[in-house]
């Protein structure tokens, strides 16, 4: 029963990594724009399929770098068509990526395929980690979150350029009056987004094969381990998308695999209903940030 | 027009300026300028169109019609990060300092655009890097200026009392290279002590050829630092002039120097505006005209 328990904990650990940076996703997004980007899930399934062409073509660690450059510009693209120019209503980018999403599952449909695609991950030989059993490749998603988070959170806090995205997320306002560009800062946010979202696909790939309707999946255990952090704080998506991993484990193990979803979807409520600005507000933007950040690059009138 | 302003060229010229908010009009034809070196206020009740109008000036809203000329480019229309580019710097109303960053990186922001002029951020990153060490600089520049940010620098700029924040919003602003300094409401919500010693320093920054358009609400205020004032009251010029000139005219007297108390002085009873008015932008935003003969 315990060697039962610390299985699914690992599992539950390695699952809820992978969740955490597609969460890591929406929140750099949601930061800059207040979107909630539901084309999340499709860049971490197009990193997979685009990942299962390169892996053939080159080494390893070389067709993941060239996947993820690519995702980076599928990224700024997607985000240049749902931000549109600057001054859509939320709904309406919303909307925008949500029929991205569909245009990207029919698109990977039409590419790879209806059978599931996969690759060889870095070894399919499990370790035994204290009686529970863990794949190299599922060892490789929790570093993947043990090195991303920490860049993540370097980038945003300690640079130059990721300290103007966040004055961005605080006060589109005044970041406009000094010179920064909410629109481009929104763009590199996708850019981001995209990246870590690939990285998801590209490293459970080998663990789960693909299909072309598996970003909705993706999507919900995403954003449910993101609203743990009510969108906007880095490590309140990770915390929450640790846990979210492990209770579906437990779930899957102790009574039934078909109800994973249905913890992701309770998690969801009960973080909206007990607590809408998330339960891990560790971050300033929670309590700086008023009203709708302004990612317009003018108001108002245009000349006559 | 008065000779004055027909005798030099402006730095700033602003002609016939229309703004509209949707279906409303916020500003109907104003035309002014600002000579270069020249300290200049806007004057007049809330709902005047004081704020659009520096706000359309910084780019942060488009003109309906008219012209915005700076040094004899036309900027009307350009979005805030060009007219930001060519020295052109708004402290907006409320301060609006980042909350949640320091200081110290507050200061550093103001200096985005001299770095990232366009939205290509490789390029941009390249500037930053050859010219950290000028940020460095001009940063010690305005703690020289406001010795209390340098104390304050590690600080988050979201604790900071009011008179603090303004300081760091006009070093924040200072930090693009202006050559121009627009200042939305300086007295809004602080104490009067505070008031005049962040005016002392906008004094030396003007004797230092800093050119300043002061908008605020508090008459006397306004009066005793521009050497040139325009009146506007419904989205029009009313009048301008020296302050000289103005004091002389009979209704703007009554009107807007209508009380022989000090603002400064004044208590902080209900009916007075400059003392009560907290920072947020909704109390001036939904606040009716009715104070502003008092202040």
């Amino acid at each position: 029963m315990f060697s039962a328990f610390g299985q699914y904990l690992v599992s539950g650990i390695a699952t809820g990594s992978a969740f955490a940076l597609v969460a890591l996703g929406f929140v750099a997004i949601y930061r800059v724009t207040h979107i909630v980007n539901f084309a999340q899930g499709a860049f971490a399934m197009l990193g997979g399929y685009i990942m299962s062409s390169m892996v053939h073509r080159f080494p390893g660690p070389l067709a993941a770098v060239i996947a993820l450059v690519l995702m980076a510009v599928i990224g700024v693209a997607v985000g240049w068509v749902v931000i549109g120019n600057g001054r859509l209503p939320i709904i309406a980018s919303l909307m925008i990526a949500l029929g991205l999403s569909i245009l990207i599952e029919g698109l990977c449909l039409s590419i790879w395929g209806d059978i599931p695609t996969t690759y060889d991950g870095v070894g399919d030989k499990a370790i035994s980690l204290g009686g529970a059993l863990i794949l190299p490749q599922q060892i490789l998603v929790v570093v993947a979150v043990a090195v991303v988070f920490p860049l993540f959170q370097l980038f945003f806090n300690r640079t130059y350029i990721g300290k103007a995205v966040t004055a961005c997320a605080l006060n589109g306002r005044a970041a406009r009056l000094v010179g920064i560009d909410p629109r481009t800062m929104a763009l590199l946010a996708f850019a981001v987004a995209a990246v870590v979202g690939g990285l998801a696909g590209i490293l459970t790939t080998p663990l789960q094969p693909l299909t072309s309707d598996v970003d909705v999946n993706i999507a919900v255990n995403g954003f449910a381990g993101a609203i743990v952090g009510g969108l906007i704080s880095p490590a309140g998506a990770v915390i929450g998308s640790l846990i979210l991993g492990i209770a579906q484990t437990m779930m899957a193990g102790y009574f039934d695999p078909s109800y994973q979803l249905v913890v992701a979807l309770l998690v969801m409520i009960a973080v909206l209903v007990i607590r809408p600005d998330g339960l891990w507000t560790g971050s300033p933007l929670r309590r700086a940030r008023t009203g709708q950040p302004d990612i317009s690059t003018e108001t108002g009138a245009k000349p006559a | 027009m008065t000779i004055y302003e027909a005798s030099f060229v402006p730095l700033l010229d602003v002609r016939d300026l229309v703004v509209r908010y949707g279906r409303i009009e916020a500003v109907h034809g104003v035309s002014l300028t600002v000579g270069r070196g020249e300290f200049v206020a806007i004057v007049g009740p809330n709902g005047a169109g004081k704020s659009t109008l520096v706000n359309t000036v910084a780019g942060l809203i488009r003109p309906a019609r008219g012209t915005i000329t700076y040094g004899g480019l036309s900027i009307g229309g350009d979005p805030a990060r060009a007219i930001v580019q060519r020295g052109i710097a708004l402290v907006p109303e409320g301060r609006q300092v980042f909350a949640g960053l320091t200081v110290a990186d507050n200061l550093a922001l103001g200096a985005y655009g001299r770095f990232f002029r366009s939205p290509f951020l490789f390029d941009g990153a390249m500037r930053f890097a050859r010219g950290r060490r000028t940020l460095q600089q001009d940063a010690e520049r305005v703690y020289t200026l406001f010795p209390k940010l340098h104390t304050l620098r590690d600080r988050n700029a979201g604790t900071l009392s009011g008179g603090e924040q303004q300081m760091l919003a006009i070093g924040r602003a200072l930090m693009s290279d202006a050559k121009l300094l627009m200042i939305d409401e300086l007295s809004l919500g602080l104490a009067p002590i505070i008031v005049r010693e962040i005016a002392g320093h906008l004094q030396t920054l003007n004797a230092a050829g800093l050119t300043v358009l002061l908008v605020e609400q508090n008459v006397n205020l306004a009066f005793s630092l521009a050497q040139r004032v325009y009146v506007l009251e419904q989205g029009n010029v009313r009048t301008s002039g020296t302050p000289d000139e103005l004091r002389a005219q009979p209704d703007i007297r009554r009107i807007y120097l209508g009380s022989p108390i000090e603002p400064a002085t004044l208590p902080a009873t209900p009916t007075t505006t400059t003392a009560t008015m907290t920072t947020s932008t909704m109390t001036a935003m939904t606040a009716t005209d009715e104070g502003a003969g008092r202040v």
